[in-house]
């Protein structure tokens, strides 16, 4: 038989034994982050350097670097399979070891007073879960709150106002890189059939208040606000997650058009959260065959000072309007930050009313 | 250095001779041949090669480039893009546009080099005549013409994204292409565009 006196010693140093491999794989797991860390900085640094650079195209350049970053974003799962297994069951073990020390230790009659010699197993036990908490946030940055504010997703570097806020960018020339441009299409022959108005994006930047106003030269042919914000799911074949897409279509809705004019002139205004100028983008639209308008050349980019705006609680506030553009004062009022695109297709003697307005429901694509 | 109007005289004047397609005539060029055999030589060593109006167009062209005069460069390419659509018909469309595309390439080329000043303002240029000259050829029909056509530019396109030019014209106008050809039924034409514009940036 063992020496009764002694095992419990035996117990303890396993304890111990087991507690500073824990320690060792835990900075282990350290230096790993680390790296990682470091390397996703890096990533981001170049990313933001590219976005000073405005006169060149970079798009190519941009989309790789989010892929990149995506690649060294999630560490692989069998590692964190093995890590998180290897951590339950050392500390299961001394959980175990603690508690058949206590037993080993036990001597009756059991007295109620005894309940509080078990306070301090708790404690340990608690804090070691906690441990393990942490550790698990660190091997899988996504969503966590530990290392998810030093480290963004990246999905979080398509973010328009994330970079504009966070970040000291130009929103225009990350914005250049998207090289945003309307089209005007009709699906059906028919003479009555309504024009889709979509908002074509080469790169989805994303997170943006955007108010759209199309126009021929006396009249109002089509309006439309509303926030855009993308949610790609994993690919549905590869399951590779997809943080951001190339040649992106937004529908925006449906305009009618009684005369059908050669040029439509349109008009783009771009609210974003770190900003308090939205960007102006004017476009003119050629009728180009029977079904469709697209931009005759390259849009003309500014930032328009005559309107301030701020954002509280996911609303726009217009502080300032001082603009020409016609229907923003009339529905400033419904400009929420809410992922939804509201358009008006319709509009008769310049009057409008908010419930004619419908909501835009069909889902972006790739074409 | 001359005048511009003298420049686009000479430049007329070359681009005014007859086209000759590199096969034909009877010079031997060993890289047109596929097989020696049967073919003599020595036969041939009297033959010479046929005038290259374009090939001389061409090198007028880059002489100004060197000269960095982007005027004339601007107006030789349009002469040269202007004889191409003169030249090409429903017989030749395949090989009139190889010919012109290539030389057209070999500017672009040379645009390229560090040293050139006007990259920028030359792929500018090119992208908005390569929109009309595509479009006209939609319009009057040479499809194949015009696959070779896109397919040349695309690949200009490619090497100007590489080097941080812009292609925001030439996506523009590939995607309005696109739209065009559906109308005009040539959907082989449009799911061609389509996948140029598409692999523009990939690299």
């Amino acid at each position: 038989m063992f020496n009764h006196t002694l095992y419990p010693f035996i117990v303890i140093s396993m304890i111990g034994g087991l507690l500073t491999l824990l320690s060792s794989v835990g900075i282990f797991i350290s230096l790993i982050i680390q790296r990682k860390v470091e390397r996703l900085q890096a990533i981001l640094e170049e990313f933001i350097d590219l976005s000073y650079q405005s006169d060149l195209n970079l798009s190519g350049k941009m989309f790789n670097l989010i892929e990149k970053y995506q690649m060294h974003y999630i560490l692989p799962a069998n590692p964190r399979r093995i890590i998180m297994g290897y951590m339950n069951i050392t500390i299961g073990l001394t959980a175990a070891f603690w508690l058949s020390l206590y037993f080993l230790s036990f001597e009756g009659p059991f007295r109620w007073i005894s309940i509080l010699y078990l306070l301090p197993l708790v404690a340990l036990t608690l804090i070691m879960f906690w441990f393990r908490k942490l550790l698990k946030y660190v091997i899988n940055i996504e969503n966590t709150p530990l290392l998810g504010a030093i480290i963004p997703a990246p999905k979080r570097l398509r973010s328009i106002s994330y970079l504009s806020s966070f970040i000291n960018v130009s929103v225009k020339s990350v914005l250049k890189q998207a090289r945003l441009s309307l089209l005007l299409k009709k699906y059906g022959e028919e003479n009555n059939e309504p024009w889709t108005v979509v908002l074509k994006e080469e790169l989805s930047f994303d997170d943006f208040f955007y108010f759209v106003i199309c126009s021929t030269e006396k009249d109002t042919v089509f309006v439309s606000f509303g926030e855009i914000i993308f949610d790609f799911p994993n690919d549905a074949i590869t399951g590779k997650p997809s943080p951001i897409k190339k040649n992106l279509n937004i529908p925006l809705g449906e305009a009618v058009m009684n005369v059908e004019p050669e040029e439509l002139k349109a008009h783009i205004l771009i609210f974003t959260r770190g900003e308090k100028h939205p960007i102006n983008y004017l476009f003119k639209l050629k009728k180009g065959g029977k079904n469709y308008y697209a931009p005759a050349d390259n849009p003309e980019v500014t930032i328009d000072h005559q309107i301030t705006y701020c954002i509280e609680d996911n609303k726009i506030i217009l502080l300032k309007n001082e603009s020409p553009l016609p229907f923003i004062k009339e529905f400033a009022h419904l400009f929420n930050l809410n992922g939804i695109r509201l358009y008006l297709g319709e509009i008769s003697q310049g009057k409008t009313v908010d419930k004619n307005l419908k909501t835009s429901t069909e889902s972006v694509f790739v074409d | 250095m001359s005048s511009t109007i003298e420049f686009c005289k000479i430049i007329r004047e070359i681009l005014a001779k007859p086209l000759c397609l590199p096969k034909s005539g009877r010079y031997l060029d060993l890289a047109q041949v596929s097989d020696l055999n049967g073919i003599n030589p020595e036969e041939r060593e009297n033959d010479w090669p046929d005038q290259n109006p374009i090939a001389e167009a061409t090198h007028l062209i880059i002489e100004t480039m060197i000269g960095c005069n982007l005027t004339l460069t601007k107006m030789g390419i349009n002469e040269l893009l202007k004889a191409y659509l003169r030249f090409i018909n429903s017989e030749n469309e395949k090989d009139c546009t190889e010919l012109f595309s290539d030389y057209i390439y070999e500017i672009y080329l040379y645009g390229l080099k560090t040293d050139y000043p006007y990259t920028d303002l030359l792929w500018n240029y090119l992208s908005n005549c390569f929109h009309v000259v595509s479009q006209y050829l939609l319009e009057k029909g040479y499809t194949e013409g015009c696959r070779i056509f896109l397919q040349q530019i695309a690949a200009m396109g490619k090497a100007a994204a590489q080097k941080g030019l812009h292609t925001s014209t030439i996506q523009h106008f590939l995607h309005t292409l696109e739209l065009r050809a559906k109308e005009l039924n040539q959907s082989e034409l449009a799911a061609a565009a389509k996948n140029h514009r598409f692999n523009l940036e990939i690299f």
